[in-house]
C-alpha cells in the first residue's frame, strides 16, 4: 500500500521493450540497480513489458544502445503526469490548495467533545463548564491547557476525583473518574464531632448503637430533626454528677416505620396518537453557524411527530470537522380523544403505583403495608393512600459543644 | 554455501530466487536463470516476474516444474 503510494507520487511509466537483445537489457537493469516490475513477455516472445520509474527510464539511454533494443511507452502513471495534464487548470489546482488550507486551518480547533464516565454530572454540565473556560466546540487548540483544564474541573466539582482531558485530532476526550460513596462516608472531617438525628418523621422500630448516647428506643415516635444518637457521653463522677464530656462522633443503625402519602391522578380523557405509517424525509446541512435547509421542502401533515438524526462529517474517528448532516423525519399522526374505562383505569393505576414500590425497593427502602384506594371524582379518578415502610432515618449533624472539648478526647470541663 | 542461489517456492503459485547472476531465457511458459554453481529453470504458465533487483526476483504463474543443469 505504502509502497504503491509511493510509486505514485514519483510516477512510472509501463514500456515495450523489443529488439536484439532483451534478456541481456534486463540483467544490465538488475547489475545497475534499476528498479523493474510487473515484467511479462510479449505474446510472440519478440520482447516485455515492464514497469519502470522516470528516474529509472532516463537512466537506460546506455543500456538501449548496448543491447540495441528499442523502448515504447504504452502508459504513464502518477503525480508528476496528473499534474502536467492539468498545467492549465489554475482554477482547480487553486481550489485543491484552498481546500488544503481550510483543512489544514480547520484543523486547529477542537470539533467534537466526548464526555466519558460521568454519573452525577450529566454531560451539559460538564460542556457548560467548558464553555466557561472557553474551551468548548470551535476553540482554537493552542488555547487549551489540557492540564490546567483537569485541574479547574477537579477544584470546581467535589464529586470529580480524577480526571484526563486529551486532544488528538479535532476531537477533545474528557474522561471523568467520581466518587460513588454517599457523602458522609468521605467528607466527615476527623476533627468535626456529629450526632445522629432523624431524617423523616417515624416510629423507631430498631436501632444498633455502636458509639453515641442513645436518646430513643424502639417504639418511640420522632419527628424530622429530632436528636437520636447524640456525640456527647458524660462521665460522671462518684457522686453521680456529670464530672465531663467526651466528644465522640456517633455511629448507628436506625430504622423506622415511616409513612408515606400516595396520591396519583388519572384523567379520564386522553388524546391516543396512532401513526398511519406515513413518513416525509427532509435534509439539511450546517457548516459552522450557518444552516442549509432545502428550500422546496413544505411539511404535507397537519399532525406530525418529526425526528432528527444528525451525523458529524469526520475523516477520521478523532479528525471531526464542523459539518453536520440532519435528517427530519416527518411522520404522519392522527390523533383521536378517547376515554379510559374502569378497567383500563385499574390497569394504569395498579402500574404506576408498582413503579412507586419497586422506585422505593431499589433505594433500599422495605415495604411493610400499603394501603390504596381509587375514587372517581368527575373528570378524573384518584389514587390515594398510604404506604408505610421501614427505612433508615439516620442524618449526621455537627454536635453543639460546650466548653472546650475536643474530639475523641477528654475535657477538663466540671460542673 | 557461500554465493549459492536460494530457491523459496510458496505452493506452486510464487517462487523467490536470490543470490542469482542473470537471466538467460523468458517466456510465458518458462524462465532460465543464471546463478553461480547452475542454472535454473522453471516452467509452467503465465509465468510473470513480479520485480527483480540485483539479489532476488519474484515469480508468480503457475509452476509446472523446476529443473536443475549444470
Amino acid at each position: 500500500m505504502l509502497l504503491s503510494l509511493i510509486k505514485y507520487m514519483q510516477g512510472y511509466v509501463y514500456v515495450q521493450l523489443t529488439g536484439y537483445a532483451p534478456e541481456r537489457f534486463l540483467n544490465l537493469c538488475g547489475s545497475r540497480d534499476i528498479l523493474i516490475w510487473n515484467l511479462t513477455p510479449l505474446k510472440d516472445g519478440e520482447g516485455y513489458c515492464f514497469c519502470i520509474s522516470v528516474r529509472g527510464f532516463f537512466q537506460l539511454k546506455p543500456i538501449l544502445k548496448k543491447t540495441r533494443t528499442h523502448i515504447r511507452v504504452l502508459k504513464r502513471t502518477g503525480a508528476p503526469f496528473a499534474a502536467f495534464r492539468y498545467r492549465r487548470r489554475r482554477v482547480f489546482a487553486a481550489g485543491i490548495l484552498f481546500f488544503g488550507i481550510l483543512l489544514w486551518y480547520l484543523s486547529g480547533f477542537v470539533w467534537n467533545i466526548e464526555i466519558n464516565g460521568n454519573s452525577y454530572l450529566s454531560e451539559e454540565v460538564i460542556l457548560d463548564f467548558l464553555a466557561e473556560e472557553n474551551a468548548s466546540f470551535g476553540t482554537r487548540k493552542s488555547r487549551i491547557s489540557c492540564e490546567s483544564l483537569e485541574e479547574a474541573l477537579r477544584s470546581r466539582y467535589d464529586e470529580v476525583i480524577w480526571t484526563s482531558i486529551k486532544i488528538y485530532g479535532t476531537k477533545m476526550t474528557v474522561d471523568v473518574q467520581e466518587n460513588l460513596l454517599p457523602a458522609e462516608e468521605y467528607e466527615t472531617a476527623p476533627d468535626t464531632v456529629y450526632d445522629i438525628v432523624a431524617s423523616k418523621d417515624g416510629v423507631i422500630t430498631d436501632i444498633i448503637t455502636r458509639s453515641g448516647t442513645p436518646l430513643v428506643a424502639a417504639g418511640t415516635e420522632v419527628k424530622a430533626g429530632d436528636l437520636l444518637v447524640s456525640g456527647r457521653i458524660g462521665v460522671t463522677d462518684d457522686s453521680g454528677e456529670v464530672a465531663q464530656y467526651l466528644y465522640h462522633s456517633s455511629d448507628a443503625d436506625i430504622y423506622a416505620r415511616v409513612v408515606y402519602p400516595y396520591e396519583d391522578v388519572i384523567e379520564t380523557n386522553y388524546t391516543d396518537v396512532v401513526k398511519t405509517g406515513e413518513i416525509h424525509r427532509d435534509y439539511s446541512v450546517m457548516a459552522g453557524d450557518t444552516l442549509l435547509s432545502n428550500p422546496f421542502f413544505h411539511n404535507p401533515y397537519t399532525d406530525c411527530q418529526v425526528t432528527s438524526d444528525t451525523w458529524q462529517l469526520h475523516l477520521t474517528d478523532n479528525f471531526y470537522l464542523p459539518v453536520w448532516f440532519t435528517r427530519h423525519s416527518y411522520e404522519e399522526v392522527t390523533k383521536t380523544e378517547k376515554t379510559h374505562s374502569e378497567e383500563e383505569i385499574q390497569q394504569i393505576a395498579t402500574k404506576n403505583l408498582q413503579n412507586f414500590l419497586e422506585d422505593l425497593e431499589e433505594k433500599g427502602i422495605q415495604i411493610l403495608e400499603k394501603n390504596v384506594m381509587i375514587e372517581h371524582t368527575g373528570e378524573h379518578y384518584v389514587a390515594r393512600g398510604t404506604i408505610v415502610v421501614r427505612e433508615s432515618v439516620v442524618s449526621y449533624q455537627p454536635t453543639e459543644q460546650t466548653g472546650t472539648g475536643e474530639a475523641g478526647q477528654n475535657t477538663d470541663e466540671s460542673e | 554455501m557461500l554465493g549459492a542461489a536460494i530457491l523459496t517456492v510458496t505452493g506452486r503459485r510464487e517462487a523467490l530466487i536470490a543470490n542469482y547472476k542473470g537471466i538467460l531465457e523468458y517466456e510465458d511458459s518458462f524462465i532460465r536463470v543464471q546463478t553461480k554453481t547452475c542454472r535454473i529453470q522453471i516452467t509452467g504458465a503465465h509465468l510473470a516476474i513480479d520485480y527483480y533487483t540485483n539479489e532476488e526476483m519474484r515469480i508468480t504463474g503457475l509452476i509446472e516444474s523446476i529443473q536443475y543443469e549444470s
